[in-house]
């Protein structure tokens, strides 16, 4: 492995291109910024956004209640939602959709399918307001065909491990390319976070919170990471279709498809009026009963859809319809696809997608130089998991707002040139990678990963206390000290995977310890030894900074400035997740 | 459910699934497209989507065992 084989220089470094980076990346172009994106997979096919359960997204529409969209937002997330970006989602994004739009038109593709000549609105049962649907594999499309056609300098298969600062100021990234071995370091003025969030999923595995350690690394300003990103739904029935994600789920079934018993009878008939604003969960509940009572198996009904609908769906939920097809050996949309059921099985589904790095209304993070846009920033509109659509609708209008502020930034910057510290931390760094490779005894990391999950899953958030949490806590400690150091990679495909799960395990204890250091139950969260919500004493969000290698935490008031929160101790809990 | 495999008698060796394979599953090697680390499929089916000769073999396991559920 050489040192620094490539050395690239631009105004700004975009790392990830889902969503939030694609529209990140187009938002500086058009600002006239040299724009450098890189990305762990294949250009903007990796990350959450290629394989997203629900392809609607949270849009305030110029004809909407903005009343009720803030009321969602703010009362969903027992008032923690930002509400000076609620602010901002209400007056801009219906805007980034519209350029969205245009962006899909300029490259051939209909990102926003259309009803009676208008863009289709989703009225899912668990959402109070109407999401817009979206094609995300058209979406996606046309980033990539805009990113190559642009200026922009495009790297694939490089995963950044190290952020680079000097003086409080961000300086560029250090990566590896996963496929060649060679080590790449980035130079620009201004960095943007796009990085997606961090899963404890035994079924996703490149999303690993990169961005949050490597910026807590540098010493960024962190958020949220107590409220409840973490979702565990336990369940004994598996689904394998179309449905097998809450979010397509829920999203399919306000598009007309239906859950039918063995009597061909729409499982909904028997659902109480609680179980149909539960959505997915409540679908849960009633597909079991359904089960017991002897009228089971329930099959996923798509046939009566209409035509456009089972065309957008197709597309959609991209691969999924042809992953049925090869499955089941059934089209989903001439036959009734059978549900699996597993007895005690559980939805492994633990993931981080609330906290990030703090970020302020321009996408700045605590690091000068260092913005954060999408599922790695924080604060974020919404926080409550079952209201579809607000982690895209976030990403949409995160990405495509800080196009503007990067090019302001960069407008009165110099590119700081390369340092001798710089020299250092690309050392350090590639010696990092060495050793991994180099290590004749260890474990390999998909098995120090799978210990991680381990440990992750069975922590139950929605019925914890402070004894399990610290029990869980120092398994994680006691897994970085002990197990983490002996990790081994044979190859340059285990050094991506050992790379991920150190920040994975430290990840973890941003989660668990934030999660300990609030003392009432909020947001998914439901506290054993403090059952109620208490907005007298933490009406405050949680956020922790690195300082002298310690996490230091410390809590900020929450905004009020379009919705008083009501200063209630003891309000009885709702776990939503 | 994820990747078992690649039927060598419809493959064309095209390399699509190789290119937008998120986890690196697949490798190339003498112009040969082959499934090396079949343990990091997270079922997401864009090889599938991708495959103009519908190789990509998937089996309905998940690609890892579930830990069991329980309270610390």
């Amino acid at each position: 492995m050489d040192e620094i084989k490539h050395v690239i220089t631009g105004d700004v470094l975009i790392i990830g291109s889902g969503l939030a980076g694609s529209m990140a990346a187009i938002s500086c172009l058009e600002y006239g910024q040299k724009v450098i994106v890189v990305n762990k997979g294949k250009m903007c096919w990796s990350g959450s956004t290629a394989v997203c359960g629900g392809n609607d997204i949270a849009v305030c529409f110029p004809e909407d209640d903005s009343a009720l969209w803030l009321k969602a937002f703010v009362e969903s997330s027992d008032y923690t939602a930002d509400q000076n970006w609620i602010e901002i989602f209400l007056k801009e994004s219906y805007t980034q959709l519209l350029k969205l739009e245009k962006l899909g038109e300029k490259h051939g593709l209909e990102i926003f399918p259309k009803q009676n000549g208008a863009f289709w609105r989703i009225n899912r049962a668990i959402n109070p307001f109407r999401t817009v649907l979206c094609n995300l594999y058209s979406a996606l499309k046309a980033f990539s065909k805009e990113l190559k056609a642009s200026n922009a300098v495009l790297y694939e298969r490089i995963m950044i491990t190290k952020l680079l600062e000097q003086e409080g100021k961000i300086t560029g990234a250090i990566g590896i390319h996963y496929r060649t071995g060679e080590v790449y370091l980035f130079q620009a003025k201004a960095v943007v976070l796009a990085t997606g969030c961090c899963t404890y999923k035994a079924d996703l595995f490149d999303v690993c919170g990169e961005g949050y350690t490597m910026a807590y690394e540098i010493g960024a300003k962190m958020m949220s990471f107590d409220r409840g990103g973490a979702i565990m739904r336990p369940k004994d029935v598996m689904r394998g279709g179309l449905l097998c994600s809450s979010a397509s789920s829920s999203m399919a079934n306000a598009l007309g498809s239906k859950l039918v018993n063995r009597e061909g009878v729409d499982i909904k008939e028997h659902m109480t009026e609680e179980e149909k604003k539960l959505g997915r969960m409540g679908q849960d509940r009633a597909i079991q009963r359904e089960i017991e009572q002897g009228r089971g198996p329930v099959y996923e009904d798509f046939i009566n859809l209409p035509d456009t609908v089972k065309t957008v769906l197709s597309q959609l939920r991209c691969a999924a319809v042809k992953r049925v097809q090869l499955e089941y050996g059934k089209n989903p949309f001439v036959e009734t696809i059978p549900m699996e059921h597993v007895e005690q099985t559980i939805t492994p589904d633990q993931s981080n997608r609330m906290g990030g790095v703090w970020i302020d209304c321009t996408g700045q993070t605590s690091i000068e130089g260092l913005f954060a846009v999408g599922d790695a920033s924080c604060p974020k509109i919404s926080f409550q998991h079952p209201y579809n659509g607000s982690d895209l609708g976030w990403a949409l209008l995160s990405g495509g707002r800080v196009g503007k502020y990067v090019a302001q930034y960069c407008a009165d910057m110099t590119m700081n040139s390369q340092s001798d510290l710089n020299d250092i931390q690309v050392r350090k760094e590639v010696a990092r990678y060495r050793a991994l490779l180099e290590k004749k005894d260890g474990v390999r990391p998909d098995e120090l990963k799978e210990m991680l999950i381990q440990i992750m899953i069975p922590y139950d958030i929605r019925h914890c206390n402070e004894k399990a949490m610290v029990q869980c806590l120092d398994k994680i400690h006691d897994f970085i000290q002990q197990d983490l150091p002996r990790a081994k990679a044979e190859n340059l495909h285990e050094l991506r995977e050992a790379l991920e799960v150190y920040s994975m395990a430290h990840v973890a204890v941003m989660i668990v310890s934030s999660e300990l250091y609030r003392k009432e139950s909020r947001v998914g969260v439901r506290r054993e030894d403090y059952p109620f919500m208490d907005n007298l004493h933490w009406k405050k969000w949680i956020g922790f900074v690195k300082h002298e290698n310690q996490m230091c935490f410390f809590t900020e008031s929450i905004p009020e400035n379009l919705y008083e929160i009501p200063d209630e101790v003891n309000t009885p809990f709702v776990t939503r997740l | 459910m994820s990747i078992k495999g690649i039927d060598k008698t419809l493959c064309v060796n095209c390399g699509q699934c190789y290119d937008i394979c998120p986890n690196d599953v697949f490798a190339i090697a003498e112009g040969k497209v082959f499934v090396k680390y079949p343990e990091d499929c997270q079922s997401c089916a864009l090889c599938l989507l991708v495959c103009p000769k519908e190789a990509c073999k998937i089996d309905n396991m998940r690609p890892t065992a579930l830990p069991a559920r329980g309270r610390i």
